[in-house]
């Protein structure tokens, strides 16, 4: 039995974890002690059908013995149950040691001493509840006052998290960080004529307080949208087995960034960690610095220090510090995204800061961070406003919102839908479509990107469910990027 | 101090004494307490080694408070009576700002629930983590002498369920769970599969490592096959991920308000309830929720405290039911259902290789993947095959193809079963390989 100090508190309970695993003899070990504090509030016509404050706490400690893992973590944030799970996670690496033929190592990192917290201008959770309510039940009222003209159903979201996390490793970090999520939006669906459509408005899952709520926006955009879906549910389908011009609004490409260039460059999907589930990638190691991902003018930027993305923090759930840079530098594939033990393979001096764990009982392990398409500079051969491309565009189709998305397990083969399609033609929108949607190859799509939209038009759309891992966790991230222009893709196909 | 020494050893007497506990602290008009705990441990393997290995013990208590119409819930993942005391509080203090919910329903008086024990398997629940990484070591050893690529998972899992509600309804299941999954991948081949059990001594390890094994050999230079409508010999693994979006849109409400391929329309296309007693699938096709199953072994009752039984939801391609939430139920005059988990689609005893025998020419589809709606009302859905796709060719594999892409109506393609095989455990459900007339590829992949 180790004589525990007096509080209880988080930190000193990281600090017995953390003796008793060096006592132990690993060559490595973390503690996270976490407490998840989750409002949700969601609205299904008129009832509040979900109104749920939730609080988890517990912590995770993991330990590289002999170059084996071992991961255990408890709800009970008590000094006995950390040295059972102590105990436990060293049991585990023994059993992980059985099969092992290669030691993990880890690319190095300094050892950290700090606090992180999300700058917020109104915390949620001190705003009233009744407010929350009111304003869901005033958005659903609003979209169900279109009924008669076939809005037959309505929902509204409010979703706020705090996560308070303290870190602390054998290498001699003790890391406390506090951040705060809001996530509100709303949708309807048309029922017309045998068909139903929907149509929806978010503001983009973010790292912000309530400040990011703007009711007075989010009322003001509840027209828009039921007169949308309410078009959309009488428009014609959109045409099937052709090729042409797309232009991709934010909200829509950002889950095209994400399911396209995210994915394929997290390194431990290079190196076959997810194969049984996820699925590998065709941009392996070799193409590095090779591989022409997109058209010269495209960049992708990844950055955990952006003010209010999802994914911003001061430190990834192995202690190292936010940073940025470049995936994609001017078309080349130029770096992945990495953990330390990924850049440790693959010969990076740092991690780049990519480890994250959706709760305390989970592993940390590669997530895509803040990963945004740059803007087209200004004055670019290849820069143009979302409005001049349009003008600019013979024939063609606007998307905006995300729908349908499926890609193959290494990342080639997608296909995406939308919330709203427009017929472009002749350099002006004539009207909407529905049931679209675009398939294309990874590196033929953002090799066919002709347009880029300017820094005005940037966007900080993202999502709060990138779903990853055995067993599954969920992860959140921004996409911040421009519209596009597209050539030549293909639309619907045989069905 | 807490009540519980550990999670996955709650006892009945210690999981309901916390529900009570909850209950003793609540001021509402009414209360609803449910538990969930747990004991999971899961170790992943890839290039024949272990990369992540876990156990986690996990606890929640969720309370839900009712005045009049009005509720709201909390929950903790503290089992201290302090905390307990505290989350009641909080979903009381919730729940008296919350507005009147019209689709509100009374408690649930104590149902009449299944005299049955869900299977809860000693060994499962206690498996050592040596035990563990050995049984791994000898898949990855199997795949080391055959010269691929080995990765997958293999985990165990205790639960503990316990509901309460002042009306007087007290409920307990506790159950386990073991799972493998494993991948073989070799140069330009691969191959997958997964089973899941009640014990994790039931879990075919060896038998199925080396049958992914030679599979994966088989998949390796695939051609390419033009994209089209195919005869489709699908593995039951493939088929549970096509089945499992089936079962996902028998919801009656979505039906009977016109937003589910459920849906029937009157002669004016306007929403008129639902299809239920249409011939719309195969004959072949019989799908019920059956947690009772010898291989399932479920639990008695969901979450909201809904008995889980036997329901038949799909009789000769006639779909006999939908999933009736109480507040639906209410409005339409019907028993409530619960959800449509524990499905169990009845096959034949021919094993798989005789729907190929049976097959002239056609696609083998070992998983489909990245499975997503293209159009939710008509239940259209896109996705990948994977980790092994054949060409069939006279009753026999003949070689491997590069995978597809697919856009199909699940309605049409279940309408087109023409052939089924044994039965596998796969998560929660329990199917068959299938066989259906045409399925409709859209494009090609490189991807392995």
């Amino acid at each position: 039995m180790v004589q525990a100090p007096a509080p209880n508190t988080a930190t000193s309970l990281a600090t017995l974890a953390i003796d008793l695993i060096r006592k132990a003899g690993c060559s490595y070990g973390e503690a996270r002690f976490c407490t998840y504090h989750v409002q949700n509030l969601y609205a299904r016509d008129r009832s509040l059908s979900n109104l749920a404050d939730n609080v988890s706490s517990g912590f995770g400690v993991r330990v590289l013995l002999e170059g084996a893992w071992g991961f255990a973590a408890s709800h009970r944030n008590t000094y006995t149950e950390v040295e059972r799970m102590v105990a436990l996670a060293i049991d585990i690496a023994k059993g992980s040691r059985l099969s092992q033929q290669t030691r993990v190592a880890l690319a190095p990192v300094k050892a950290y001493r700090a606090r992180y917290a999300t700058p917020i201008e109104v915390d949620p959770f001190t705003v009233p509840m009744e407010e929350k309510a009111a304003l869901l039940m005033q958005l659903n009222d609003r979209l169900l006052s279109y009924g008669e003209r076939g809005i037959k159903k309505a929902y509204s979201f409010l979703n706020f998290t705090r996560e308070e996390k303290t870190f602390a490793s054998t290498e001699g970090s003790e890391i406390q960080q506090t951040i705060y999520r809001s996530y509100p939006g709303f949708g309807c669906t048309a029922v017309v004529n045998g068909d139903a459509q929907s149509r929806g408005y978010e503001r983009a899952p973010l790292n912000l307080g309530y400040e990011h709520i703007q009711a007075a926006d989010l009322l003001s955009q509840v027209d828009r949208v039921a007169e949308e879906a309410i078009e959309k549910v009488h428009a014609v389908k959109g045409p099937q087995d052709i090729r042409t011009t797309l232009i991709l609004k934010p909200t829509n490409l950002f889950l095209t960034i994400h399911e396209s260039v995210g994915h394929p460059t997290e390194l431990d999907r290079v190196y076959g960690y997810e194969a049984n589930f996820a699925g590998t990638s065709f941009a392996t190691t070799e193409k590095q610095g090779e591989l022409q991902y997109g058209a010269p003018w495209i960049n992708f930027r990844a950055d955990r220090t952006q003010p209010g993305g999802r994914s911003t923090l001061g430190y990834d759930d192995e202690g190292v510090p936010a940073q940025d840079w470049h995936v994609v530098k001017e078309g080349i594939l130029v770096d992945y995204l990495t953990d330390r033990e990924t850049a440790h393979r693959l010969g990076r001096a740092t991690s780049n800061g990519c480890a994250y764990a959706d709760s305390w009982a989970s592993v940390p392990m590669v997530r895509i961070p803040n990963l945004g398409l740059e803007p087209g500079p200004e004055g670019g051969a290849h820069t143009a406003t979302l409005a001049q491309m349009i003008a600019d565009t013979e024939d063609g189709i606007l998307i905006d919102g995300i729908g349908s998305f499926s890609i193959d397990q290494q990342r080639r083969n997608f296909q995406f839908g939308g919330d709203a399609f427009w017929k472009v033609e002749k350099g002006k929108v004539v009207g909407m479509l529905k049931d679209v949607t675009y398939q294309a190859m990874t590196t033929d799509f953002w090799n066919s990107v002709d347009a880029l939209g300017p820094a005005a038009e940037r966007e900080q759309c993202g999502t709060n469910m990138c779903g990853k891992g055995e067993p599954m966790q969920i992860a959140q991230m921004t996409h911040a990027c421009v519209p596009v222009r597209v050539r030549n893709i293909q639309i619907g196909g045989p069905q | 101090m807490s009540l519980a020494t550990a999670a996955a050893t709650l006892t009945k007497d210690q999981a309901l004494s916390l529900v009570e506990e909850a209950l003793k602290h609540s001021k509402a008009e009414g209360a609803f307490v449910s538990i969930s705990a747990g004991e999971e441990s899961l170790a992943r393997y890839s290039s024949n080694q272990i990369t992540q290995n876990l156990s986690r013990t996990q606890f929640t208590l969720t309370v839900t408070s009712y005045f009049g119409t009005r509720h709201a819930s909390a929950s903790t993942t503290d089992s201290d009576p302090e905390a307990i005391a505290a989350v009641v509080r909080s979903s009381e203090a919730l729940a008296r700002l919350a507005p009147e919910d019209p689709e509100w329903v009374p408690l649930l008086e104590p149902p009449a629930y299944e005299e049955r024990t869900p299977a809860f398997d000693e060994r499962t629940a206690t498996l050592s983590p040596l035990e563990r990484g050995g049984m791994i070591q000898r898949v990855c050893a199997l795949s080391t002498q055959a010269g691929v690529d080995g990765s997958g998972t293999l985990s165990t899992e205790a639960y503990v369920r316990a509901i309460g509600n002042s009306q007087g309804l007290r409920a307990y299941n506790r159950y386990t769970e073991a799972d493998f999954g494993f991948t073989a991948r070799i140069e330009d081949g691969s191959s997958w599969s997964q089973r899941t059990a009640w014990s994790v001594d039931q879990l075919p390890m060896e038998s199925l490592t080396a049958q992914i094994i030679e599979r994966s050999l088989q998949s390796r230079k695939p051609r390419e096959v033009s994209p089209g409508s195919y005869p489709v010999v699908f593995d039951g693994a493939a088929f549970k991920d096509l089945l499992s979006w089936l079962s996902w849109n028998l919801d009656a409400r979505a039906a009977d308000e016109g937003r589910s391929f459920m849906s029937r329309t009157d002669q004016s296309d306007k929403a008129e309830g639902n299809l239920l007693g249409e011939a719309m699938f195969s004959p072949l096709v019989h799908v019920q929720r059956n947690p009772a199953h010898p291989l399932l072994q479920g639990s008695t009752f969901f979450g909201d405290g809904l008995p889980n039984r036997a329901l038949d939801i799909i009789q000769d391609g006639i779909p006999k039911t939908l999933s009736y939430s109480r507040y639906w139920a209410q409005k339409q005059g019907k028993e409530p259902t619960g959800s449509i988990s524990s499905v169990v689609m009845a096959g034949t005893n021919q094993p798989l290789t005789d729907l190929i025998a049976q097959t002239e020419r056609g696609i083998l589809v070992s998983r489909a993947w990245y499975v997503r709606y293209v159009n939710p009302k008509t239940l259209v859905v896109t996705g990948m095959t994977r980790d092994g796709t054949f060409w069939i060719e006279n009753g026999k594999v003949a070689y491997p193809i590069k995978n597809l892409r697919f856009n199909q109506s699940l309605p049409d393609m279940f309408r087109d079963v023409d052939a089924l095989s044994t039965v596998e455990r796969y998560g929660d459900s329990v199917v068959p390989g299938v066989r259906v007339k045409a399925f409709n590829f859209s494009s090609v992949t490189d991807s392995v």
